[in-house]
């Protein structure tokens, strides 16, 4: 064979091995998900920050650093540097910082051999003698206007100082255009929630599908209509004076809403129940609007975002579904997960969150899907491992109600009560979306119920997010109660043993207490919606 | 020696086209493969739960060692008892055990004389270990213990401190066993 054959043959191998690696490159390409995924984009945003310009030693402590903060502001994180710039949390003997008053972080401990310890109120862990460089987002704990930072230590050296970035929106405050849809503009004719409550076949067959179909219809049969007369008036009025009754000042900006009131608070203070309303710390206030109903619903979104992910319930469900063998349909939208998961848990406001209605709902969607799928794989084999039928529809709830519908929270209801709970692994993340899905209702009324004039739109507007809050506290009440009793429900004597072994002794009888307390509270949210139905009704707006 | 060429060059031909068979073989396989992942019709429960996975990834792990856990690492839990388990755990100090089996679950339970605490339970089901693993972790947060961290121990191992900072409890899964330790 001559050279040139050899050449040739040579050649013409080359070119089949390079063919051969395009499909193979191909597939393994698609089965990773690469790190993009994670990343959460960034908006265009102004900075600004603030900066002690100085290190604060011991002796001036407690320091006080006064900041003034423009209202449209986005998100705003806080840091301390050392005498060499070097920016991290600070590892003080006995420091803490306050924003507001509200505690960010505080020194603990101290144990020979291991170290200090600090509490971080805002991750809700604890950092130790290596403190994490990341920033702390404390855009919950700002308000418009004038604030205090104070800083306290008791560290011999050169001290620390702090330095805050406030990132505001570049356009300022969004005024309900562009990427905040308004529920009027989702609102095709089509079913009504009455088909999705009735079909139960259906909503088994594929709920993220129904869930889209929500999504697309619900606002139409839910949205409450102003009566001609009122409508054609055009009617414009003073917001407050008409909604706010000299004799219950704040029922409409949320004080009437039961579990959030300074009383109701004292008397769940300390409780399990107390807890569960409001998330655990001691951060949280009383709600006086629906702003702060809307903030503590982000903060209590944040702790259960954290729990899910950091108590392995993501670990768990893929041990889970490692044992299926799916074959479905919507692994693109599957990849969207990661970066749905890690775009609400960073969210820092409410303010924020609104801009990821669709997020909210692409999420829930997603795991409506995957509850649902491995559900009708095994039915009894899912629901022992802790993916019990009612998750699929939770979650496929959670998800209409924020596109704007209702569904099938009868259903969901009656198959929460005592005797219903099933154990489930999904406890913390239904929490979780259920809360930012508040939040997001919460702000949306917030921001209608600071207007002084209001259009007879808007007041339809601001009842629809209302009834909304109210539902998804009665769902979350219903969560709760499922969580606290089913692990008692299927496996009452290991229960027993295991709190027992950690000296929770009382925890049944303080289980019976809280039961009888989540029941007052499910009553009174009964009692808001009613009370909620007469003021519609005395306003001449009707709601199907 | 012509003959004996031609041979040659017919061994090398025959070889060249069986390679040539093979790499468009290979290549039609590919092309196949590739057409059934882009309509994203099949997918098995590990490549869905890797899409899960990665938010587990994201969970920052502690160096921290729990010595009574060292042990534990490397054994397969399914060859040994659950009094061999707890003489892994012991650190060679002297303890008052209490073992008892119930229908669904065995459960071992034991006092070192320092003060430290253990509790061994093997399920029989291994399905249930992972949801009651996340409940009692969720009923502990809801009672008296806060999450403290995330230690590097196979298959997954949180800490937690009570909420009068007095205790720390460490609690892990391996295989169809939850283990948890107070000290």
């Amino acid at each position: 064979m001559n050279i040139k054959k050899k050449i040739f043959i040579y050649l013409l191998v080359f070119v089949f091995s390079f063919t051969l690696l395009i499909p193979v490159n191909l597939i393994f390409a698609s089965d990773s998900f690469t790190d993009d995924i994670l990343l959460v984009a960034k908006e265009s945003e102004e900075t600004e920050v603030f900066d002690t310009e100085r290190l604060i030693t011991f002796r001036d402590c407690p320091f006080d650093f006064p900041i003034y903060i423009k209202d449209n502001f986005t998100r705003i994180e806080i840091q301390h540097y050392d005498e060499h710039g070097k920016v991290s949390k600070f590892g003080g003997w006995k420091s803490w910082l306050e924003v507001n008053g509200a505690r960010i972080y505080e020194w603990r401990s101290f144990t020979k051999g291991e170290g200090s310890k600090w509490y971080d109120y805002v991750d809700q862990t604890y950092y130790g003698d290596y403190p994490p460089t990341d920033y702390t987002d404390i855009t919950d704990y700002i308000n418009p206007g004038d604030n205090t930072i104070t800083f306290y230590h008791y560290n011999e050296g050169a001290g620390s100082g702090i330095t805050v970035k406030v990132y505001y929106s570049g356009t300022g405050e969004s005024s309900g255009t562009g990427e905040e849809e308004t529920y009027q503009e989702e609102t095709p004719a089509g079913e009504t929630t009455d088909d999705y409550a009735t079909d139960e076949t259906s909503q088994q067959e594929d709920l993220s599908t129904l869930l889209q179909q929500e999504q697309e219809t619900s606002t139409q049969q839910d949205t409450p209509l102003i009566t001609e007369e009122v409508n054609k008036d055009k009617l414009i009025f003073n917001f407050k004076k008409a909604f706010i009754n000299p004799d219950n000042p704040n029922y409409v900006l949320g004080r009437g809403i039961p579990g959030l009131t300074e009383e109701d608070l004292k008397s769940y203070q300390g409780t399990i129940l107390y807890k569960k309303l409001l998330g655990p710390g001691d951060y949280i206030t009383a709600a006086n609007s629906w702003e702060d109903i809307a903030r503590l619903a982000v903060i209590e979104s944040k702790v259960h975002y954290n729990y899910a992910q950091n108590l392995g319930y993501f670990k768990s469900t893929y041990n889970i579904l490692s044992v299926f063998y799916i074959v479905q349909s919507f692994r693109e939208s599957l990849q969207d997960i990661p970066k749905q998961f890690n775009t609400l848990k960073s969210v820092g406001s409410a303010k924020d969150l609104i801009k990821h209605k669709d997020t909210i709902i692409g999420l829930s969607s997603n795991l409506t899907g995957i509850y649902d799928t491995v559900m009708n794989i095994d039915r009894e084999g899912a629901a022992d491992l802790g993916f019990p039928e009612l998750d699929a529809k939770v979650m496929f709830v959670i998800g209409a109600v924020t596109s704007g519908g209702w569904s099938v929270l009868g259903d969901i209801s009656k198959g929460l009560f005592i005797e219903n709970a099933k154990f489930s692994i999904n406890y913390e993340m239904e929490k979780a979306i259920l809360n930012s899905s508040l939040a997001y209702h919460a702000q949306k009324a917030h921001e209608l119920a600071i207007d002084e004039n209001i259009s007879a739109e808007e007041i339809d507007e601001f009842f629809f997010h209302v009834r909304r809050v109210v539902v998804l506290k009665q769902l979350d009440t219903l969560l709760n109660i499922g969580d606290s009793i089913s692990i008692w429900q299927e496996n009452r004597d290991l229960t027993t043993r295991a709190l027992n072994f950690f000296k929770i002794i009382d925890a049944e009888a303080a289980l019976e207490a809280d039961l009888q307390l989540y029941d007052e509270i499910l009553s009174n949210y009964k009692g808001a919606e009613s009370f909620l139905w007469s003021i519609i009704s005395d306003l001449g707006i009707e709601s199907k | 020696m012509k003959n004996y060429i031609e041979l040659k060059e017919n061994k090398v031909k025959k070889f060249l086209f069986l390679i040539f068979f093979i790499a468009l073989i290979l290549c039609l396989i590919s092309l196949l493969f590739c057409g059934c992942k882009s309509e994203g019709k099949e997918i098995t429960g590990e490549q869905l739960g890797n899409a899960i996975k990665k938010i587990d990834e994201g969970v920052s792990v502690s160096r921290e060692r729990v010595e009574e856990f060292d042990k534990l690492e490397n054994e397969n839990f399914e060859a040994i008892s659950l009094t061999d388990i707890l003489k892994l755990a012991s650190l060679d100090f002297e303890y008052n055990a209490d073992e008892q089996t119930y229908e669904d679950y065995s459960m071992l339970t034991a006092d070192f004389i320092d003060g430290r605490r253990i509790m061994i339970i093997r399920f029989s089901n291994p399905g249930k270990v992972e949801s009651f693993y996340l409940q009692l972790q969720s009923n502990l947060c809801d009672q008296e213990y806060n999450f403290d961290q995330r230690l590097k121990y196979s298959d997954i191992c949180n800490s937690f401190t009570s909420t009068n900072e007095s205790k720390k409890a460490y609690l892990l899964k391996k295989q169809n066993h939850i283990i948890a330790l107070i000290k």
